[in-house]
């Protein structure tokens, strides 16, 4: 699959992939994941999020933890949302492995 | 106040600007994004204080604003590509909305950035042009310096004569140009700076070297632009004269739209080169020949100093025993000295009232037009928006979806009617042909009114696209859905009747207005000239200013027609002072308005138009003499007084009797008439009925000739270059002297047609604007009527209506529409012509058509009732198609 993820595409499709996980988990995640140096802001978050499912990477889930606010959402991967991110992944892993094998760092 | 209060304003604002989002994109995330945030922002309050609190609550925002743009503007272009899909659906629509739009704002900018351009436009490159003042009329020298000397009115007053002829040779041969004679302190008064060298100033004193100023353009144009120039020789009329400077670009003169100066000479000139200073010109008070302009001392009042200088000239009236000196009415008046066209402050309503109601009358019918059209849109997509309403689409969604589409026909209208003002405003250059000494105008776009017309049609679009949207986003879904639009019946105050209503009344008022002034010019261009106009051609000649004497001048004119008369193909020749059908310059007519004294009855009459025309004119020209005879040599040297005149005067003065052989008293001398012509069109201007006088051409004039020269007229066989072959005489006569203003009379008439079918083509345009707007408002209204009352009709012609009555029953609407609006239409050119009425009026005595003209009063409503009606019909016999069953079945 040749999509191009946009960096906020690729990283909450990796905070997905450890689960299913609402808005607020997500940001959180990726925060972590990155060491504090990428915050999504509210307002990216949620139009990222929206452009994901409208590109049908990401779907809602109906599944969600029984005392939970009911505003919050939960997101998962869709198969096509797992492909795409293991396309991002390993061609990632690929620039990496050109890199390593290049530069001596 | 604590961090945790802020944190509180920050939520709510967070909130407002969070409800700024499209509704997908609330319904989707909203109340988790703004549960998020309202989260997040309470926590790091709370935790962190004001330090953390302040820079994330900046980020916070910062992202939020920064999606709000994003998600707007993807909407945004989702709508225009939707605007646009919807827009090619209905071409029609969108090229009569465009169209009618565009129409409006390009005539609203081209006729705002011409008066810009003329009326409020101030003469280019002066000081301070507020502060000028001129004299309305001119006066002689001698006045000029008592009122500059002893009225204690003025800082300081300058004067000049214009416009001058002048022959100008810089090496490459004579040509003619214009310029003004101008007192010292002509350029310090108007207060401009030399571009090259200096100017004229006080300097250049009696007896000095003769000097001359040339303006730039000239000095542009015709000199190489040479940098050099001052201090250079040219002949000026013959004579060799110093150029002294040249003006600064632009700079035309203090009056360069009556007479735009190429050359500047001072009056103190010797009369050599300039001969118009001759013949008392700077020494006899009834030489009032020179204009004036200066600037009031500080203090003075404009009121205050006109009415000190009128006491002044009734004063030197009296002290000189003047013959007019008891005459009653203004002897100074001042206007504007700094304004390209001396128009006061109050005088400016009445120059533009005209054009501004034209121009907002059609703006007005633009606008009215496209409201109606959207309106009528707006109910039949009443069904669309319903659908998609009850799928889910937000209010706010669709009221945007719709503002877009008005927005982008507002923009589409603008940029047409941009086209329109620039292509409008090039249309002036069509009157440069028939304008000798020509200031290019420079029109340009006046973008402050392309901006008010754009922004006032844009806003007519929004309003009219946007009410109809919100009623009908408001309205009942499940009703719309089944009807696709209430049936209501005929509502007189609906806001759909009102527009059509004063969309007739509009276009009626626009189509009395420029009827008027069509039928005008249509018969001022159909009046029969009187005589055959083919294979005659006119020239100017002027020795003098090519530097001959007096004797030189009178013996090459005695000789002149005979050589002429030599040339192979030439029929016949003369020299004359005045031709017929002049239009602004060229060979003038010496229209004296004289007052003849008819002494038999001892009664005044009408005044009488003088032309002064040389032995052979009605014979070459082609002028009847219905009796007696015309001139002949010795009547050109004076030997004995007499007079042609033209049939009218005839008539007015001697009815019962011939009046060959009569006398009559013309500019206090008596002359015997020898010969009655039959009537010519002498102007531009129709003057049937007006009394017309012939006088021979005394030699004497050749010695000073007016500013157009001595005109030569000459009647060839077909197929003749006359001018060429004349040009060729002169010159082996002497090759000093210039021939210039040569054209054949057929094409002088074009000229003036040409002004006839520009105004015509110009107003018909504007007027048929109106009338088809009308017409198709009227038209989109009736067919969507139509549409909304398919059951009525349906079910009527199952119950056995037949075509005819169904055709009734939809033209009656539009019938009562025309009639009604005609009313308002006639009640509102009246009051509009109130308005202009000093315009008008004008404009009447011109024209010689009044706004009670018949064929205006009658015509233009007739007009106008059959095209609205015969756009009704359209609409009306489709419905006659109407299947009953289709019609019914639809519920």
């Amino acid at each position: 699959m040749a999509i191009h993820l946009k960096p906020n595409w690729f990283h909450v499709l990796l905070a997905l992939s450890e689960g299913d996980q609402h808005g607020y988990a997500i940001m959180q995640s990726v925060l972590e994941h990155t060491g504090g140096k990428v915050r999504l802001w509210p307002a990216t978050l949620y139009g990222t999020l929206k452009k994901l499912v409208d590109a049908g990477l990401i779907e809602e889930t109906g599944d969600r933890p029984a005392f939970d606010d009911a505003r919050r959402r939960y997101y998962r991967l869709t198969p096509e949302g797992q492909a795409a991110l293991a396309a991002e992944s390993s061609r990632l892993r690929e620039l990496v492995r050109i890199l390593d094998s290049r530069v001596p760092l | 106040m604590s961090a945790g209060q802020a944190a509180g304003a920050a939520i709510h604002a967070y909130r407002w600007l969070a409800r700024g989002f499209p509704e997908e994109f609330q319904r989707a995330h909203g109340n988790e994004l703004v549960a998020l945030s309202e989260d997040l922002i309470q926590h790091v309050a709370a935790r962190q204080g004001w330090r953390g609190f302040l820079p994330f609550v900046a980020g916070m925002f910062g992202d939020l604003i920064m999606r709000l743009i994003a998600e707007l503007s993807a909407e945004f272009w989702l709508n225009v590509k939707y605007a646009l899909r919807t827009l090619r659906k209905s071409p029609g629509f969108a090229a009569v909305s465009i169209l009618s739009l565009g129409m409006g704002i390009g005539m609203g900018t081209s006729v705002y950035s011409q008066l810009e351009s003329t009326v409020f436009r101030e003469v280019p490159r002066v000081a301070e042009p507020k502060g000028l003042v001129r004299f309305q009329r001119p006066a002689g020298y001698p006045d000029y310096e008592d009122y500059r000397d002893h009225s204690g009115q003025f800082a300081t007053l300058a004067a000049y004569l214009a416009p001058v002829p002048f022959v100008v040779n810089w090496g490459a041969g004579p040509e003619r140009a214009w310029g003004h004679l101008v007192t010292a302190d002509y350029f310090a008064t108007l207060g401009v700076a030399p571009y090259l060298g200096r100017l004229i100033g006080p300097e250049d004193k009696p007896g000095g070297l003769p000097v001359a100023v040339l303006s730039h353009r000239y000095w542009r144009d015709k000199l190489g632009a040479r940098r050099d120039i001052a201090g250079s020789s040219i002949r000026i009329n013959g004579q060799a004269v110093t150029v002294i400077g040249v003006g600064p670009p632009d700079f035309l003169g203090a009056s360069p739209m009556m007479a735009a100066a190429d050359l500047f000479l001072p009056t103190s000139i010797q009369t050599r080169v300039a001969p118009e200073l001759g013949s008392g010109a700077l020494t006899d008070r009834r030489v009032a020949a020179f204009q004036l302009f200066g600037r009031l001392r500080p203090g003075v009042k404009v009121s205050e100093a006109e009415n000190a200088l009128d006491t002044m000239a009734r004063n030197l009236e009296q002290q000189r025993n003047d013959p007019g000196k008891d005459h009653k009415g203004r002897r100074v008046t001042l206007l504007p000295g700094g304004r390209l066209i001396p128009v006061r402050d109050e005088d400016l309503p009445t120059v533009t009232a005209f054009p501004a109601i034209l121009v907002g009358l059609m703006l007005w019918i633009a606008s009215a037009n496209v409201a109606t059209m959207l309106l009528a849109r707006a109910l039949a997509r009443r069904k669309e928006i319903a659908v998609r309403l009850a799928i889910g689409a937000g209010r706010g969604r669709i009221l945007r979806q719709l503002l877009t589409e008005s927005m982008l026909l507002a923009i589409a209208g603008g940029a047409v009617g941009l086209l329109f003002a620039y292509w409008s405003n090039s249309t002036t250059e069509w009157f440069r042909p028939i304008i000798p000494n020509y200031m290019d105008l420079q029109l340009r776009i006046s973008w402050t009114a392309a901006g008010v017309t754009f922004l006032l049609s844009a806003l007519t679009g929004i309003l009219f696209g946007l009410a109809p949207a919100l009623a009908a986003t408001r309205s009942d879904i499940a009703s719309a859905l089944k009807s696709g639009g209430a049936t209501r019946g005929f509502r007189w105050f609906s806001t759909r009747n009102i527009l059509v209503l004063q969309q007739v009344a509009g276009s009626l008022a626009l189509l009395l207005m420029t009827g008027f002034i069509i039928l005008g010019f249509q018969r001022t261009a159909n009046v029969d000239v009187g005589f055959d106009t083919s294979n005659l051609y006119t020239m100017s000649l002027d020795p003098v200013r090519d530097g001959y004497s007096a004797e030189q001048a009178r013996d090459f004119f005695d000789k002149l027609p005979a050589k002429v008369r030599e040339i192979d193909g030439i029929v016949a020749a003369t020299l004359t002072q005045s031709a017929p059908l002049n239009l602004f310059g060229g060979q003038s007519i010496v229209a004296t308005k004289q007052d003849f004294l008819d002494e038999a009855a001892g009664t005044r009459v009408k005044p009488t138009r003088i032309e002064h025309v040389g032995s052979g004119y009605f014979e070459t020209i082609g002028i009847p003499l219905v009796a007696g005879r015309g001139f002949q040599t010795p009547d050109e040297r004076g030997e004995a007084r007499v007079v042609v005149v033209n049939e009218n005067m005839a008539r007015n003065f001697w009815p019962n009797t011939t009046a060959v052989g009569q006398t009559v008293d013309l500019q206090g001398k008596r002359y015997e008439v020898v010969g009655v012509a039959r009537n010519v069109r002498s102007t531009f201007v129709i003057d049937e009925g007006a009394n017309g006088a012939y006088l021979p051409v005394a030699q004497s004039a050749y010695a000073t000739p007016s500013a157009q020269g001595v005109t030569l007229m000459v009647r060839s066989r077909p197929g003749i270059d006359v001018i060429t072959a004349v040009r060729r005489l002169v010159s082996s006569q002497d090759a000093n002297v210039t021939v210039f203003h040569a054209d054949s009379i057929e094409n002088q008439v074009r000229n003036l047609l040409l002004l006839v079918k520009i105004t015509t083509v110009l107003y018909g345009a504007i007027g048929l604007f109106g009338l088809l707007l009308a017409a198709i408002g009227l038209a989109g209204v009736t067919a969507y009527a139509v549409v909304q009352r398919t059951k009525e009709i349906g079910i009527r012609m199952a119950l056995g209506a037949r075509r005819l009555d169904v055709v009734r029953l939809v033209m009656r609407e539009g019938t009562w529409m025309v009639a009604v609006g005609t009313v308002f239409g006639f009640a509102a050119a009246y009051a509009l012509v109130q308005t202009a009425s000093t315009y008008l009026s004008a404009l009447s005595q011109v024209l010689q058509t009044s706004m009670t003209d018949p064929l205006l009063l009658i015509g233009a409503p007739l007009l106008l009732a059959g095209l609205a009606l015969a756009a009704c019909y359209w609409p009306a016999r489709r419905s006659t198609r109407i299947d009953p069953l289709a019609a019914l079945r639809e519920e």
